[in-house]
């Protein structure tokens, strides 16, 4: 048997998978070779020292468990305040969203609202009341009304399809709300 | 009723903290034993070790009941160990720099009782790279099989074997070397 074979012999001995026969081998190999003799003494010293330090009982430091659960503990009340404020960024967004949308729908169908209204007696007296009124300030309103007017035809036109506005309102508004739920729950 | 490690992981995705507390007290010490013999410094293993027992507590859902628990909390803890020296390996020297560092030659031979024989050891394979400390720490301290060790890192089996053997190779060398570069100063040829 070469000196190769019986490296690997002695590694398979510190595997504690040495067959008997094979054991023999390694021992009739070291009896003549001082070079293997010589490593296999290091090998076995060094394995007799790993199985003392084996044996060793660690254990953890007094408190371990303590430390681990309140720091948990800490953990959460940050993911639960963060999702907090997440929850409040969303309503505020979501209340300027609706309301956005909602002015929108009311200007752009300011004509046929106010003609639908006027169909109910008590409504059409509340108008005619307020209509002299609104016309005294109607020249503010009018610019006003006129720059808003403005913006929104220009958005019109951009999207070309009035609806789709409204609708990337709501697509908007779902992925933030989905965005902000996912993360929110993530590691409860 | 003794709780069987799964029911304590369910028990603790469900909320309930004594079953997360349960499973601490129940690892707590392989956990921390593992990470101690990987870093040596106290201090910073028991750093790591709460570390491995709140990442095992956000990926509880990741467990899966076909693994022993102690495999897979094996393999939290080497992650986060490895983890740990590379962002320690920016603020400080290597290893390979702190083994340069000579045993005390005025130490006579004879006085060469177990104790150092035995911290010889954890220092030589405290100046292995990890690719090689790991198998070798989980093989001959903490008493893995290759099996578990290949499934622990998620490499084959046939890479840990020559991972192990290179490691046993290197360790021997690196005691030898500091034996003779303490007593001649010199390593022999
Ligand atoms: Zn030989």
């Amino acid at each position: 048997m070469d000196c190769k074979k019986a490296e690997n012999l002695i590694m398979k001995y510190m595997d504690g998978e040495l067959s008997p026969e094979d054991a023999q081998l390694l021992n009739d190999h070291i009896k003549l070779c001082e070079k293997c003799r010589e490593e296999f003494f290091v090998f076995d010293a060094m394995m007799q020292n790993a199985a003392e330090v084996s044996k060793e009982v660690i254990r953890a430091p007094e408190g371990f468990e303590k430390a681990v659960m309140s720091k948990i503990h800490t953990e959460e009340e940050k993911q639960y305040a963060y999702s907090r404020n997440d929850r409040l960024r969303m309503i505020c967004i979501s209340i300027i969203l609706c309301f956005f949308a909602i002015g929108y729908f009311l200007i752009k169908n300011k004509e046929a609202l106010i003609a639908k209204l006027y169909e109910y007696p008590a409504f059409a007296q509340y108008l005619n009341e307020v209509v002299p009124f609104s016309q005294n300030i109607q020249s503010y309103e009018n610019s006003a009304l006129n720059a808003v007017e403005g913006v929104f035809s220009y958005a019109d036109r951009l999207l070309s399809v009035s609806g789709m506005f409204l609708l990337a309102f709501i697509v908007i508004g779902v992925c933030v709300y989905g965005v902000l739920r996912f993360r929110g729950n993530r590691h409860r | 009723m003794v709780k069987t490690d799964y029911d304590l992981v369910q028990g603790a995705m469900d909320g309930n903290e004594a079953d997360f507390e349960e499973l601490v007290k129940r690892y707590k010490n392989l956990v921390y034993s593992v990470v101690l013999r990987m870093v040596t410094d106290a201090e910073d293993a028991n750093d790591i070790a709460q570390e491995v027992f709140i990442k095992v507590y956000r990926n509880l859902s990741k467990y899966s009941p076909e693994y022993k628990f102690s495999t897979w909390i094996i393999r939290i803890a080497t992650n986060t160990v490895i983890d740990f020296r590379r962002k320690k390996k920016q603020e400080f020297v290597s290893i390979d720099e702190m083994e340069t560092e000579l045993p005390d030659s005025a130490t006579p031979e004879s006085t060469y009782v177990n104790t150092e024989a035995k911290s010889e050891l954890m220092d030589a394979i405290n100046s292995l790279p990890d690719m090689y400390k790991i198998p070798i720490v989980l093989f001959h301290l903490e008493g893995l099989s290759y099996q578990e060790i290949s499934s622990v890192l998620g490499v084959s089996m046939s890479k840990i074997k020559n991972r192990i053997y290179r490691g046993r190779k290197l360790l021997k060398e690196a005691i030898e070397s500091k034996k003779e570069g303490g007593s001649f100063g010199l390593q022999k040829g």
